[in-house]
């Protein structure tokens, strides 16, 4: 399947195919989903109204946490198979991730003053979180650093690699470690721990928030795919 | 409709939540939306040279 779509022509076909339907449902699933968490779930018994932050803190989590697995697989794909587009669609979702990993912690921060009494604990949640940022920001600082864009694919690769080992961490922190932090709701042993009326909006949003960074990096890979062919063109000789 | 904004007296946190996530997903949907309309449209024009 792979290597169907590393043809970057197949890739434009497909994409252009996926894009209104993926969009639409999107968009269906933002607006239900804002409905319900903003206005018609309840609030919680211990933490009153702040609860409604879940719908779109968690979803910005799972999103830098799978956006960095994507990256890590890129990276792989990219350092291994030296195939274009990985490296076309790691420059696509580096920055989407980073987005939404300082949106979890903004969103976290404007969550805890609240309940916890503090904008930021150094804990190991938090902590990791900071970190998966940080190795973001690496990522894209490696990938860009080069007169020729092209020279920073392979150390980026490689960073996008070592970082992965982060994300379990990350994942697992809330188990592993003392923290401040609540232990995980939807994704434990047991299955999901939070009543229907919370639990249908959240995973609203967070079919939305998927939907929404399958476009943005599908936006970002067509970008920077005729990006690369203006500066193949420009350099062509007579050209 | 007061209340609904207070959100429990949380509203000053709830809402600065919200208002920075969907203000960071629009600009970042809008800005890469431009970015590959303005590469299209240079392929194009370099593809198809206007006559001199």
């Amino acid at each position: 399947m792979f290597d169907y779509l590393a043809n970057p022509s197949r890739f434009l076909r497909l994409s252009n195919r996926l894009f209104m339907p993926i969009g639409v449902i999107t968009c269906i699933c933002l607006a239900y989903g804002l409905y319900l968490g903003l206005f018609a779930s309840p609030a919680d018994y211990q933490q009153g109204d702040t609860v409604r932050i879940i719908y779109i803190h968690v979803p910005a989590a799972w999103l830098a946490l799978f956006g960095y697995v994507g990256l890590g697989l890129c990276g792989l794909f990219y350092v291994v198979w030296r195939h274009p587009l990985a490296d076309i669609a790691a420059r696509a979702i580096a920055p989407v991730g980073a987005v939404f990993a300082l949106l979890t912690l903004i969103t976290g921060a404007l969550w805890g003053k609240p309940m916890w009494g503090a904008w930021w604990v150094w804990d190991a949640r938090l902590t990791s979180m900071l970190i998966l940022f940080f190795f973001y920001l690496g990522v894209i600082a490696l990938a860009n650093g080069f007169d020729r864009p092209e020279r920073g694919s392979r150390p980026a690769a490689l960073l996008a690699m070592v970082g992965v080992i982060n994300v379990p961490i990350v994942k697992f922190s809330v188990d592993w470690w003392n923290t401040l932090h609540q232990p995980a709701s939807l994704l434990r042993s047991g299955g999901p721990a939070v009543d229907s009326s919370m639990l249908t909006p959240l995973l609203l949003m967070l079919v939305g928030a998927h939907g929404y960074f399958i476009i943005v990096v599908i936006l970002r890979m067509r970008a920077l795919l005729a990006e690369r062919r203006l500066t193949a063109l420009r350099l062509r000789p007579g050209a | 409709m007061m209340s609904f904004f207070e959100m429990g007296g949380y509203g000053s946190f709830i809402w600065p939540s919200y208002g920075i996530t969907f203000a960071a997903l629009i600009w970042l949907f809008f800005s890469s939306w431009q970015r590959a309309k303005k590469a299209a449209k240079e392929l194009q024009d370099m593809d198809s040279p206007k006559p001199d």
